[in-house]
């Protein structure tokens, strides 16, 4: 299908964006995006070989770590700040 | 109505293409980390529910119960995405600007300015709120931050 080309010709230049990006979050944002169209390549994939419907649960699988990998990354790069307890930004209003 | 439900499913995959187009060119084009994110968490988010809709709907086509149970599906994985795309966005977001990365601004290369807002805001101990309008020099402190404790 021609959806699913499209899709990944427009994936190019967000992978440019993963080699040149000047910051380490750039890269992870581009990745997280990538890895999003993954998922929904997959669903056109599981349409192209009629077989959605086990397609449909690898893309499940695959935007749910995708999440779980950002997430992990961005507090990866967060944690010269204490999320909780002493000195955390949540706490220091109350205090 | 098999050809309505293929013509809506075509309008909708190739609008959410229009906008991947968006988010991937300002992903490329946009200056400054934080513009990026805005492109890329929008842009992604909008584009990856058009795309599935459009699959949803065009699953449907032969209609049975199994069809109605993968378009289900299909429906759960946009929900996901609208739930988790810009939850990680802000996640990311706010590791950028803890990490203090500067934004640029129309004077130049800008720095981030304590604006004190709810989650910059200190108080002192005789609990007058300073507004801190000086440049933070961010690593600085969570470096001094980390020494002390």
């Amino acid at each position: 299908m021609v959806a699913g080309i499209c899709l990944f010709l427009m994936m190019i230049p967000i992978m440019c964006r993963i080699i040149i990006g000047p910051t380490a979050i750039d890269r992870i944002v581009a990745v997280n995006v990538i890895g999003t169209k993954t998922a929904v390549l997959l669903i056109i994939i599981g349409a192209l070989f009629d077989n959605v419907s086990m397609f449909v649960d690898f893309a499940i699988a695959y935007a749910a770590l995708n999440f779980l990998g950002s997430l992990a990354a961005s507090r990866y790069f967060n944690r010269t700040r204490p999320a909780y307890g002493e000195g955390s930004s949540m706490e220091v209003k109350g205090s | 109505m098999d050809d309505i439900l293929n013509g809506l499913s075509i309008i909708l995959i190739f609008s959410g293409l229009i906008f991947f187009m968006g988010a991937s060119v300002g992903l490329m084009r946009f200056p400054d980390f934080y513009t990026r994110m805005h492109a890329a968490g929008k842009g992604d988010t909008l584009s990856t529910i058009l795309i599935t809709a459009g699959m949803a709907v065009q699953v449907l086509s032969p209609f049975d119960v199994v069809n109605l149970f993968v378009a289900i599906k299909i429906i759960a994985i946009a929900v996901l995405i609208m739930l988790t795309s810009p939850t990680s966005t802000h996640l990311l977001m706010k590791a950028g600007y803890d990490d203090g990365i500067d934004p640029v601004t129309s004077s130049g290369k800008g720095e981030i300015i304590d604006l004190g807002g709810p989650f910059t805001k200190k108080i002192q101990s005789d609990g007058s709120e300073t507004k801190a309008k000086k440049k933070i020099p961010r690593k600085k402190k969570s470096a001094a931050r980390r020494n002390s404790v």
